[in-house]
C-alpha cells in the first residue's frame, strides 16, 4: 500500500526529489491534459471568433511595425534578405511564444489558487497543463507562419530542419526562466509586474521587429541577450538561410534543461509554503 | 488483503504555526523558500507575530474507525485537516498516511462554470486523482448517484448550489479511498441528499479510516467512535467516550441563561418562577433523571378577565425544542381581577431527559393552541444528573423482563 510521510524536517536529496517529480508528472498526465482541455474548451466556447484570438496580438503588433516602417515614421533596420512583413511576423510570433512560455508557471499556479489549499494533487500537473495549452497555441501559430511563408512563396529547403531545435531552445530557455522566479513570484505580486515590464523592454533588445544594430552600445546589449541568436537562427531557418549558432543553441538548451531541473525541485519544495500563504 | 488491524493514519505530536498578519506571513514565506532552496535549516520555533494554530496533536486510526474533530470556530480543526491531507507541511511532528487518501474539503473543486456537468465530472475527478480509466468506468454511476441526469449536459453555471454539491459528492463518493477526510461539506443539500451521503459514508466506513470535522454533534456522535475536542490548537479532550467529548464541547459555549420575553401582549405578566423541590446551583436547578418536580409561577394580571392556559416547552443547549408540556386540570373559566397576583403550581412527572442542561419556556394563551398573551424563554434552567453521559436528549426508562 502506498505510504506517505509528512514531517517537519524532510530530508530528501536532490535526486530523490527529481525521481518523485518524474513519477508525479507521469501519474498526473491525465489531470494535466484534463485541466488544459477544460481551460481551452471554456475559452473557445465563450468566444465567437475563436482561433482568431490566438493570432490577433501577433497580427496587431506586426501591423503596427509594418505601418511605422512603411510610413517612414520609424526607419527600421531589418534584414534585407527578406521582406520586412515576413521579418516582423516571424519575429512577433516567436516573441509571443517566448512571452507565453515565460509566464506558464506563474499563471497556471495562480489560476489554480482556489483548489490549491483544498485538494492535494501533484502541482507539477499545473506546469504540464500550461505546457499543453502553450503547445495548442503553438500549433496555431505555426500554421499561421506556414500560411505566411506560402503567401510569400518562401521555400526554406533543408534549413527548416534546424527550426525545431531553435524553437525548442527558445521554449526551454523561457520556461526555465519563468520557473525560477515562480516561487517568490507567487508570494509577492511585484515579481509578476517586474517581469511584465522587463519583458516589454527586453523585446527591444531582441531582434523581433528589427535586426541587430550594426554597431554601438545597442549592439552590445543585443549580444548579451541569448535570445538574439536563437531568434535570428530560428527566423533564418524558416527562410532557408544558414544557421550560425548551432552549438550555442545546443549548449543553451542543455544548460536550461539542467537549471530547469533545479527549478522544478525548488518549485516542489516551496509549494507547501506557498499554498499556506496564498491558498484561499 | 485488507488487514483490519492496519494503522492507516498515524499522527505524532503534530504542530503547525501561522502568522498573525499577511505581511509577516509573506515575508516568512519568501525567507523559507530561499532557505529551503539553499538547504539552510528553517527555524521551527515561533518567530515574532506567529502562533500555534495546531499544537501537539497525536492519534492513530485503523480501518473502520472514525475520529471526529470538534471545537469552536478557529480551534484549528481545518488547519489540522490540511496538514493531514499534505496541503501544509507540519512544523513539528510526523504524519504517516497509508493508502489512497480522499479529502472532501470542498466539493466540486475545479468545476468550470462554462462547461457541462458531464465535462466537469472529468475535471473534478482528475483533480481528485482518478485515472482516465476510472472515470470512464464510473461516469454512469456518478451521474446516477447525483440524480441530475436530466441536467448533466447543461453548463454548471446554471446549476443550483445544491446540484453542484450533489455532483461534487457523487464524484468524491466514487473515489473508494482508504482514508477519507471530511470537512463540513455535507451541510448544503436537501435532507434526501444528506441521508444519501450518510448511507454512502456508512457503506465506506468498514473499509475506510475516516477523519470527520463537523459542528453538527448528532452527526459526529452517529459516525465517530473517537473524538478530539480542540481549543486554540490544543487538545482539551481526546477519547473514545464521544458523548463526553460532545458534552465538553457544549460546555465551552457560555449559553445565555438569562430569561427572555419573546412575546408580550401587555395583558399578563410573569413575575417569578421557581422549582419547589430542587436545589438551585449556579442559576440552574439540579434534578435527578426520571424524577418528578414541581414548578411554581407567580403571575400578575393586567387586563385579563379569565385565567390563561399555561403550557411549557423544553429546550436543549443547542436551543432546539425537544419536548412540550400541556398540564391538565387548568380551569380557564377562573375569573381574574386587574392587578391581581396569583400563584400556579404544576407537577411534572418522570423527567427523562439525559444528563445535561435544559431550559423551560412558558407560554400563556387563551386556549391551548391559539391566542398567545405572553411567552418567555428560560424561565428556569435545569441540570439533569445521575445518568450516563449520552448524546441524545432523552434517556428512556427501561428494563429487561424475560430472558
Amino acid at each position: 500500500m502506498k505510504t506517505v510521510v509528512y514531517t517537519s524536517d524532510k530530508k530528501t536529496h536532490f535526486f530523490q526529489e527529481l525521481k518523485a517529480i518524474y513519477k508525479d508528472i507521469r501519474s498526473s498526465n491525465f489531470l494535466a491534459y484534463q485541466m488544459a482541455k477544460r481551460d481551452l474548451q471554456s475559452q473557445y466556447r465563450q468566444s465567437f471568433l475563436g482561433f482568431f484570438w490566438a493570432f490577433a496580438p501577433i497580427v496587431t503588433n506586426s501591423l503596427v511595425w509594418i505601418f511605422l516602417n512603411s510610413s517612414g515614421t520609424v526607419n527600421v533596420n531589418a534584414d534585407s534578405t527578406m521582406p520586412y512583413i515576413l521579418f516582423v511576423i516571424i519575429g512577433t510570433t516567436l516573441w509571443s511564444i517566448f512571452n507565453e512560455t515565460l509566464l506558464i508557471p506563474l499563471t497556471s499556479v495562480n489560476s489554480a489558487r482556489s483548489i490549491l489549499s483544498k485538494i492535494n494533487f501533484p502541482k507539477e500537473a499545473l506546469l504540464i497543463s500550461g505546457l499543453y495549452k502553450m503547445s495548442f497555441n503553438l500549433i496555431l501559430k505555426l500554421v499561421f507562419i506556414i500560411i505566411i511563408l506560402v503567401i510569400y512563396r518562401v521555400n526554406p529547403g533543408f534549413e527548416i530542419l534546424y527550426f525545431p531545435l531553435a524553437l525548442f531552445s527558445i521554449i526551454i530557455f523561457s520556461l526555465t526562466l519563468g520557473l525560477l522566479f515562480t516561487p517568490i513570484g507567487l508570494i509577492y505580486t511585484d515579481i509578476n509586474k517586474i517581469i511584465t515590464t522587463g519583458v516589454s523592454f527586453l523585446m527591444y533588445v531582441t531582434p523581433v521587429v528589427y535586426a541587430v544594430p550594426k554597431q554601438g552600445l545597442f549592439r552590445k546589449l543585443f549580444e548579451l541577450n541569448p535570445l538574439t541568436f536563437l531568434f535570428n537562427d530560428a527566423r533564418n531557418s524558416l527562410i532557408g538561410l544558414a544557421n550560425e549558432h548551432f552549438l550555442f543553441a545546443v549548449i543553451l538548451t542543455g544548460v536550461s534543461f539542467l537549471v530547469m531541473l533545479i527549478g522544478l525541485v525548488v518549485f516542489r519544495k516551496s509549494m507547501p509554503i506557498i499554498i499556506e500563504k496564498i491558498g484561499g | 488483503m485488507k488487514n483490519d488491524n492496519d494503522i492507516l493514519v498515524s499522527v505524532q505530536n503534530v504542530s503547525k504555526k501561522f502568522s498573525l498578519d499577511l505581511k509577516s506571513s509573506l515575508k516568512y514565506g519568501a525567507l523559507d523558500i530561499i532557505k529551503s532552496t539553499f538547504g539552510i535549516k528553517i527555524n521551527k520555533e515561533l518567530r515574532p507575530k506567529e502562533f500555534w494554530a495546531v499544537q501537539n496533536i497525536s492519534f492513530q486510526l485503523k480501518r473502520g474507525e472514525c475520529i471526529g474533530l470538534i471545537g469552536h470556530n478557529g480551534a484549528g480543526k481545518s488547519t489540522l485537516l490540511k496538514v493531514l491531507n499534505g496541503l501544509y507541511t507540519p512544523d513539528k511532528g510526523q504524519i504517516v498516511m497509508k493508502g489512497k487518501v480522499g479529502a472532501l474539503i470542498e466539493l466540486g473543486a475545479g468545476f468550470n462554470p462554462i462547461l457541462t456537468g458531464r465535462e466537469n465530472i472529468y475535471n473534478n475527478a482528475s483533480i481528485l486523482g482518478f485515472t482516465k480509466k476510472d472515470v470512464a468506468e464510473k461516469i454512469d454511476s456518478i451521474i446516477e448517484f447525483s440524480e441530475i441526469e436530466k441536467f448533466i449536459d447543461m453548463p454548471v453555471q446554471n446549476y443550483s448550489s445544491g446540484m453542484k454539491v450533489r455532483l461534487g459528492f457523487a464524484i468524491a463518493a466514487h473515489l473508494e479511498p482508504d482514508v477519507l477526510i471530511i470537512d463540513e461539506v455535507l451541510a448544503v443539500g436537501d435532507l434526501g441528499f444528506i441521508l444519501k451521503c450518510f448511507s454512502k459514508i456508512d457503506n465506506l466506513l468498514p473499509n475506510t479510516a475516516v477523519i470527520f470535522v463537523s459542528h453538527n454533534m448528532p452527526m459526529v456522535s452517529r459516525i465517530c467512535n473517537e473524538v478530539i475536542l480542540m481549543d486554540h490548537g490544543k487538545v482539551t479532550y481526546q477519547g473514545k467516550d464521544v458523548g463526553k467529548g460532545i458534552d465538553l464541547y457544549y460546555d465551552m459555549f457560555k449559553t445565555n441563561e438569562e430569561n427572555e420575553i419573546v412575546f408580550d401582549s401587555g395583558e399578563i405578566k410573569l413575575i417569578n418562577s421557581k422549582i419547589l423541590n430542587a436545589e438551585n446551583k449556579d442559576n440552574s436547578y439540579e434534578i435527578e433523571w426520571n424524577s418528578d418536580f414541581k414548578i411554581e409561577l407567580e403571575i400578575e394580571n393586567v387586563s385579563l378577565e379569565k385565567a390563561p392556559y399555561i403550557s411549557f416547552a423544553v429546550y436543549d443547549k443547542e436551543q432546539r425544542g425537544i419536548a412540550e408540556i400541556f398540564p391538565e386540570n387548568q380551569d380557564l373559566n377562573d375569573n381574574l381581577k386587574p392587578g391581581e397576583k396569583k400563584n400556579f403550581t404544576f407537577e411534572i412527572k418522570n423527567f427523562i431527559f439525559s444528563k445535561g442542561l435544559y431550559s423551560i419556556t412558558a407560554t400563556f394563551s387563551k386556549t391551548p393552541k391559539s391566542d398567545i398573551f405572553y411567552k418567555e424563554h428560560r424561565i428556569v434552567n435545569l441540570s439533569i444528573y445521575n445518568t450516563e453521559q449520552i448524546w441524545t436528549p432523552i434517556l428512556i426508562n427501561s428494563k429487561l423482563l424475560t430472558q
